[in-house]
């Protein structure tokens, strides 16, 4: 319990027997939608950001918390996606015609799909922040043979010093029965999100680790994993990189 | 556990101060819980809840300033939770309300800044008129806001647990001149909403409003893409049920008429009858809206040029990468567009977004926001000739620099 990464009043939840403590917060869709919703940083349109650096004729592989609402309209509108997502309540809502280039892990993919054969893969910054330093270099140099040979990563990066200039103070949500509460708090390099529950039937505590990267260290991972990289974009809160696979 | 937090409150709206270094070490000290609480997202319902979450024995709302209205709230929470002790005192360290025994010393309140600038009564009234809000951050639910009520009467048939449904910084407003009759007594007592009358400012924000229907506004909205005019002859400040209309997603406000409650003023949404209220199906239902009528950041502009269209004489033509100027009309760059031009007979001007700005500029800054706007610096060697470098550098000192 104690190595558990809860702070203030969720680990006084937490420490109750009557108060589960979920270590997968995905495991409660409530907690699911309230994390998805509270990650997003608006800065940037992300329709306009795929649309502006996807071509229809690419074949892209998302990696992992991707919006099924932005899966149908891309895939909609021609673009050949495909997503990897072992998270089975991240993927409902997406459309049952695109529900074949779903899958549940990297393996699965490449079973069906084969090695290199990714023109780009896109990594959001929320899959990024879930990687220890050692775990995203390893990442990086796993996802290579995934890509063609003249492939690219586009990375977005959700960026440290503003995350930690904008922690989230404890806030509620009701909804519908159930009173949703969630706050962060800043662990040196690291970012812990940490949500509590409660309602009729149950009563909850979750929490997710998110790892805070520079764009600097990004480079330096792409240079070790035989990648060269540039900045797209700049912004306050969020930068957007670009990789090409190197040999 | 003894939570404490610091307010100021300007014309009922209440304010959140920051803790400054020393009142962070007394809480730390004297194992106080140093509290902050975001008032302008939050409901009355929320606040109870939190109160709950946090287990707090003692809360203590210490004032800075004078306010009624942190009193009435602090009334409301005791009321409503017997379980925690509430307790206001003020910067003197006077007791307003409860028994704050357990604090010894004086609370260092230095160097904490005071909100001066009160949330204007003329902006929420706007926001409640036109449906604009300066934060369109998207969340579900969405809080509600600014309410309408027709006449007094009718606050009778409401339930009261719509008002605790309001965020603690909103308005209820009374289409009535001031009157406190037995409706609103009753109702002071139960919730503390802000309230305001229709004499409450001195002219009426919603006769300075002008009035679109839906196919008109599309075809202003059109007329912006393709010329980058906007026109607002009779200098209204802003557009009625604008939101409603253009169909933002964002809906903050209810319109309670004897005949029905509507997401709208002109009633072109009617989402329940008063005897049928039910205050989360009527939320519910008030998502149904209609079809955004341009990409949101569009919409989210349009307002601010329609109301900056007012501030001159004449026509204006504004320069923003969604409408025609010199160059063709396009998506926009990634990240959020930070300033517009404004072009007319008096003259070139620029406008901040983020800080609201206006300044006076000229044709060449104007072609060369355009084309930073439109990611098309290939054009300006050719249009701005020889003053091509010069032109540059100023533009990028203005815009980087300030």
């Amino acid at each position: 319990m104690d190595d558990r990464p809860l702070f203030g009043p969720f680990a006084r939840k937490g420490s109750y027997s009557r108060v589960q403590v979920l270590d997968h917060l995905f495991a409660d869709d409530r907690f699911t939608a309230l994390y998805q919703e509270t990650s997003i940083l608006p800065e940037v349109d992300e329709l306009m950001l795929y649309r502006r650096y996807l071509q229809k004729d690419d074949r892209v592989l998302l990696h992992g918390n991707f919006s099924p609402h932005l899966f149908n309209l891309l895939c909609a509108e021609g673009y050949d996606l495909h997503l990897v997502e072992p998270e089975l309540n991240r993927i409902t809502g997406i459309s049952e015609k695109y529900l074949n280039r779903v899958y549940g892990l990297s393996n699965e993919l490449i079973d069906v799909m084969g090695s290199g054969v990714f023109d780009k893969i896109v990594l959001p910054g929320t899959t990024i922040a879930r990687y220890s330093r050692g775990e995203l270099l390893l990442f990086f140099r796993n996802i290579r043979h995934l890509l063609t040979m003249n492939g690219r990563l586009l990375v977005n990066i959700h960026n440290a010093d503003y995350l930690k200039r904008h922690v989230q103070p404890i806030a509620s949500r009701r909804v519908q029965d159930c009173t949703l509460f969630y706050g962060q708090k800043v662990d040196r390099d690291r970012l812990i999100f940490n949500t509590y529950l409660k309602s009729a039937s149950d009563e909850k505590v979750g929490y997710v680790l998110e790892h805070l990267y520079e764009t600097d260290t990004l480079f330096e991972f792409a240079k070790l994993s035989r990648y060269r990289g540039r900045t797209l974009y700049a912004g306050k809160s969020i930068s957007i990189l670009e990789f090409d696979k190197i040999g | 556990m003894i939570g404490l937090t610091v307010l100021s409150e300007s014309e009922g709206w209440l304010h959140q101060l920051d803790p400054t270094d020393a009142l962070t070490t007394f809480c730390e000290q004297h194992r106080f819980s140093m509290d902050r609480y975001d008032y302008d997202q939050h409901t009355f319902l929320d606040l109870l809840d939190y109160m709950d979450f946090q287990e707090f024995e003692h809360y203590l709302f210490v004032l800075r300033g004078t306010g009624e209205r942190t009193l009435r709230l602090v009334a409301y929470l005791q009321q409503r939770m017997l379980h925690v002790q509430f307790h206001l005192i003020n910067e003197r360290g006077d007791v307003l309300f409860g028994d704050p025994y357990f604090l010894n010393g004086t609370i260092p309140l230095d160097g904490m800044a005071v909100h001066t600038q009160p949330i204007e009564l003329q902006d929420a009234l706007m926001s409640l008129f036109t449906g604009v809000y300066p934060d369109t951050a998207s969340r579900e639910p969405q809080p509600l806001r600014h309410v309408y009520v027709e006449t007094t009467d009718l606050l009778d048939s409401i339930t009261p647990t719509l008002f605790d449904q309001m965020t603690i910084n909103s308005l209820l407003y009374i289409d009535q001149s001031t009157r406190h009759d037995l409706p609103v007594i009753e109702l002071m007592s139960r919730t503390p909403v802000l309230l305001a009358f229709s004499d409450t400012l001195p002219f009426s924000v919603r006769d300075r409003l002008a009035t679109f229907e839906r196919s008109e506004l599309d075809a202003a909205m059109q007329q912006w893409h393709e010329t980058g005019v906007v026109l607002n002859p009779e200098q209204r400040i802003g557009i009625l049920d604008y939101a409603t209309i253009a169909g933002m997603p964002a809906s903050h406000r209810l319109f309670i008429w004897s005949d029905g409650i509507y997401a709208d003023y002109g009633k072109r949404i009617l989402l329940s009858i008063p005897s049928d209220l039910n205050v989360c199906q009527l939320r519910e239902r008030q998502l149904d809206d209609w079809e955004a009528l341009l990409p949101i950041p569009q919409l989210a502009l349009y307002p601010i040029l329609f109301q900056l269209a007012s501030a001159f004489q004449g026509t204006s033509q504004f320069v923003t990468p969604y409408s025609v100027f010199e160059l063709p009309r396009t998506e926009g760059k990634l990240g959020p567009l930070t300033m517009i031009g404004i072009q007319n007979k008096e003259g070139c001007f620029a406008f901040e977004l983020l800080t609201n700005q206006l300044f006076e500029t000229d044709e060449v800054f104007l072609a060369i926001l355009e084309a930073d706007q439109k990611e098309r610096f290939d054009v300006l060697p050719k249009r701005l000739g020889t003053d091509y470098e010069a032109a540059i550098q100023t533009y990028k000192e203005l815009i980087y620099h300030g």
